[in-house]
């Protein structure tokens, strides 16, 4: 019976599985399900009556309305450019080889760990009205400074999409591209043999079989264009349901709107991913008897090549050009109606050091996002151990739920938590201690280092997740039970010998929960409400709307300690994982 | 030790992988357990080990049941068909491993880490990653792991089956060699039926879950129960025919070929009736024990015409047809003459060669 490998004790729930399914059950129960639930009591029985009020006055508002439609738009629009940029270069990396492949297709990553947010004070430093773009154009005699184009586009619309797009690709080309390879080479060359070619043979075939990959990524492109919080506030594009949602944030307990905004992005988010679940279902086709893979690539064509390594390198380049500006802004002692800086100076970088709130933030982030991997570690084990060596009962379900913060917009955890763990005290009547402590620990609006750990941590989980679960699943289990048999009890095994061996995948796993939290925007943002407690993000986020004339600059020092970082933590996880790393960003 | 199944029923949802088996490995012997692939038995292995727990019946360690003992409480040693080298310790770390769990002393530990990798010729490679190992070595360094603890039977689930032809029949060499250096009570599974014959004690043959025969590898070969063990041990050529005569010492049958005469002691059969005349009996006859002959007789001669004719050397491989189309295989040994295809041939078989299967 070698097909059924089954571990030991398998499909008998012991004490400790037990244990461990309820700690989980009370985890996601208290920091998943409640908040949303709260939510929808909230918009939906306010008053403990059912009523649809909120949303009748929603859509009668024209100015909701138009935040509906601009969200829209972008998700839309950041979704079409993001597939017209991608499905060539896909195409290009998983038909052909060349050489620097593997260099160029670890560029095209970088894009999506420089969090756009920070790309947003470069992009209006260049692009704006009175920006170097402009200033250029006048100067070489094109365009007049006094009537410069708009290049941000209807209030920072187009700056929105253009930022977005250079963030997501990466994340639509690891889905396509691995759909791409995922076919079979023999069903194209059948076709071709049947004497179909070129665009009829892509049409007809590829793209067919490529379509669950895409549709994968493109859910998580939009969704994430239609629910981005930080670039839109920089650019200062505020008529976006994200904005508002934020804007609202500090009225959560008055506001009903909110909620109407939060529970519409949800039920959206929720939508799309069951049409894309019904269309990946039908379309979803096994693939029989696979060929041999490495035929699936062939030598790339001399002129070929040079279109390959023209398109790349340019959007690699254009993608990186908001982070490059925000580098330089954060060396320019005086950068006013002036293309380039007028003086250099690396003062700021001392300053971020010096300055309190920059000091502290970068203290704070350090500190929630340590704590946040720590506990994505312990959970992500817990979870990967449970999915991969105990047939648990529910281990779909838990799958699902540890998967699902991957498609669960930043704002509308955020703003479940503001709202769901909102415990006012009344400074007159003296609480209960017990109550006093909740409200000091829990409450977002005294507190906000729990909750923001705990939501970090529930945000990325998924990484860790899959990190652990594939280590796991290519650690034989034979390994493990080799170990049971000679007598060590199943915590030593795990300790001596699972451990061990899945630990380059789990320190991987670690540093991407830890960098992402460091970089994390909405939850950041909206958690986050007295200056002592601000992380990374929401430091910078506060320090550009300051009118001090260094502020930004000072900004932008902290954006690119922040980006070295993360950087540096990338490449550090990527040398453990090796080539899975990839695997982890798809859907 | 000595391990006795009971009664051990097994199913894997709506699979029934062991089907009320029954028997007993005595101490210090070599049993193998043999079949198809699917039959069941790597799954009585795993419950020997602990990994399953049986849905019925009883695994008893010296006449003691261990149905509630989880498999690190067994004290049985097992070499994997994967063998389950852990790649982050060396080969002498690997084989310390359950030594370290028993809490075994420092000096003791080293002396018999090096006496556990001399038995398996491996102690030169004792600092080595297991990552650098071939496959035979690997296999070793599994047995000395298995070895060390002085288990109460060491498992062997398809040892050889990784192994290249030539390691396959130095290694097959090696197990026995430290079997009877150690007299360690081994359970051996394979589907590999050479392996079983040329080494094991006893051997147990298993098809779809249940424990169709037992007995030693010249039980098995010269007197299978069934027609399952007939087919799946050795070839054989089965001829239908009807009981004409009992006698004390002979049966005869009749057959569409002619007369066979067997020895009433080899009759076989899973319930031990008694043959009455005009009984349909199958004649099992093994393709060495038809041999060509010159002679014509009434009895035990069969009339076939030569199919095909395959040389290999030291033997002749025969491939015949007899009037009415069945086939017959022959072996001819040390062949005197080239025989030609159509050529007619009298081959004849001695009485005790001759096993009547009653069904």
């Amino acid at each position: 019976m070698n097909a059924l490998r089954f571990t030991p004790h398998a499909s008998r729930v012991t004490p400790a599985t037990a244990a461990l399914l309820a700690f989980l059950a009370v985890f996601f129960g208290l920091f998943l399900f409640y908040p949303l639930g709260y939510m929808f009591k909230a918009a939906f029985w306010p008053a403990g009556g059912f009523t649809l009020e909120f949303f009748r006055l929603f859509f009668n508002s024209p100015f909701q309305l138009e935040c509906l439609r601009n969200s829209f738009a972008l998700g839309i629009i950041v979704t079409a450019l993001t597939t017209v940029i991608t499905l060539p270069v896909a195409h290009w990396f998983s038909r052909y080889s060349f050489p620097g492949k593997t260099l160029l297709s670890g560029l095209l990553l970088v894009p999506m760990i420089m969090p756009p947010f920070v790309g947003a004070i470069g992009v209006k430093q260049v692009f704006a009205r009175f920006g170097s773009l402009n200033l250029l154009l006048d100067k070489l005699g094109l365009v007049p400074v006094e009537n410069g184009i708009d290049w941000l586009g209807a209030g920072g619309f187009w700056g929105v999409v253009i930022l977005g797009v250079l963030h997501v690709y990466p994340i639509m080309f690891l889905n396509v591209t691995a759909a791409m390879a995922n076919v079979d080479p023999t069903l194209r060359e059948a076709a071709e043999n049947l004497g179909a070619r070129g665009w009829r043979l892509f049409r007809t075939i590829t793209l067919p079989l490529v379509m669950p990959g895409y549709f994968a990524g493109a859910i998580i492109v939009f969704i994430f264009a239609f629910t981005d919080l930080g670039t839109p506030l920089l650019i200062g594009y505020n008529r976006v349901v994200a904005v508002q949602i934020f804007d609202k944030v500090v009225e959560v307990g008055t506001n009903p709107f909110a909620y109407t905004l939060v529970i519409l992005v949800l039920l959206l988010t929720v939508v799309l991913f069951l049409v894309s679940k019904w269309i990946t279902g039908e379309k979803s086709y096994q693939m029989m008897a696979r060929g041999h893979t490495a035929g699936a690539e062939t030598p790339a064509p001399p002129r070929l090549r040079w279109m390959i390594y023209c398109g790349t390198i340019g959007l690699i380049l254009v993608s990186l050009l908001p982070h490059a500006s925000v580098v330089v802004q954060s060396f320019a002692s005086h950068w006013f109606m002036s293309i380039l800086p007028d003086q250099m100076t690396t003062q700021f970088y001392g300053e971020v050091f010096r300055h309190p709130l920059t000091l502290s933030s970068i203290r704070n982030s350090l500190f929630f996002s340590s704590l946040s991997a720590f506990l994505d570690l312990v959970l992500g084990v817990m979870i990967a151990w449970l999915l991969t060596r105990r047939r648990v009962p529910g281990a779909n379900l838990l799958d699902a739920i540890a998967m699902l913060p991957l498609a669960l917009p930043g704002i509308v955890l955020a703003f479940g938590y503001v709202a769901g763990f909102n415990i006012p005290v009344n400074p007159k009547s003296l609480p209960p201690a017990w109550y006093q402590w909740l409200h000091d620990f829990m409450d977002p609006s005294a507190n906000p280092t729990f909750l923001l750990i705990i939501s970090y941590s529930v945000r990325r989980l998924p990484y860790i997740v899959r990190a652990a679960v594939a280590g796991l699943q290519q650690t034989s289990v034979t390994l493990e039970e080799a170990s049971l048999n000679l007598g060590a009890s199943p915590l030593r095994t795990m300790r001596k010998i699972t451990l061990p061996l899945v630990m380059a995948n789990l320190i991987a796993g670690t540093i991407l929960t830890f960098s992402f939290a460091m970089l994390e925007v909405s939850d950041s943002l909206i958690l986050a409400m007295k200056e002592a407690y601000f992380p990374i993000t929401k430091g910078i986020y506060q320090l550009i709307g300051r009118v001090d004339p260094n502020a930004p600059a000072v900004a932008c020092a902290l954006g690119v300690l922040g980006m070295v970082l993360l950087a540096a933590s990338l490449l550090i996880a990527s040398k453990a994982l090796g080539k899975k790393m990839g695997q982890l960003f798809r859907a | 030790m000595k391990v006795s199944i009971q009664g051990v029923s097994k199913s894997f949802g709506k699979t029934v992988a062991v089907d009320n088996v029954t028997f007993d490995i005595r101490d210090g012997e070599l049993f193998f357990l043999l079949g198809p692939s699917g039959c069941g038995k790597t799954t009585v292995l795993r419950l020997i080990a602990g990994f399953y727990a049986p849905n019925a019946g009883d695994v008893l360690f010296d006449s003691k049941s261990v149905n509630n003992v989880p498999p690190n409480k067994r004290n049985t040693g097992m070499v994997f068909q994967n063998y389950a080298l852990w790649p982050h310790m060396t080969v002498a770390e690997n084989v310390a491993y359950g030594l370290d769990v028993r809490g075994v002393s420092c000096d003791e530990k080293q002396r018999r880490v090096r006496d556990a990798l001399a038995i398996v010729r491996m102690a030169e490679l004792a600092d080595r990653s297991p990552t650098q190992l071939s496959g035979g070595q690997q296999q070793r360094v599994a047995l000395a792991r298995a070895l060390v603890i002085n288990p109460g039977i060491l498992l062997l689930d398809e040892p050889l089956s990784n192994l290249d032809a030539k390691l396959r029949l130095e290694t097959r060499e090696e197990i026995t060699r430290i079997h009877s250096e150690t007299r360690q009570t081994m359970l051996y599974v394979t589907h590999d039926q050479k392996e079983a014959l040329s080494m094991a004690d006893r051997i147990g043959v298993m098809n779809a879950g249940r424990l169709v025969q037992v007995g030693t590898p010249h039980e098995i070969y010269r007197t299978p129960n069934s027609r399952f063990v007939a087919d799946f041990i050795g070839e054989m050529n089965f001829i239908e025919g009807k009981v004409e005569r009992v006698t004390e010492s002979e049966v005869m049958v009749a057959t569409a070929y002619g007369l066979l005469v067997a020895q009433a002691s080899s009759l076989r059969s899973t319930s031990d009736c008694k043959l009455e005349a005009c009984a349909t009996v199958t004649c099992g006859i093994r393709p060495e024990a038809l041999t060509p002959t010159r002679g014509d007789g009434a009895i035990n001669h069969i009339h076939a015409t030569v199919q095909r004719a395959t040389y290999l050397g030291e033997i002749e491989h025969y491939t015949l047809t007899l009037p009415d189309g069945q086939l017959l295989r022959a072996l001819e040994t040390n062949p005197e003459v080239v025989r030609q295809p159509g050529e007619k041939l009298t081959l004849t078989v001695r009485t005790e060669d001759i096993i009547l299967l009653t069904r």
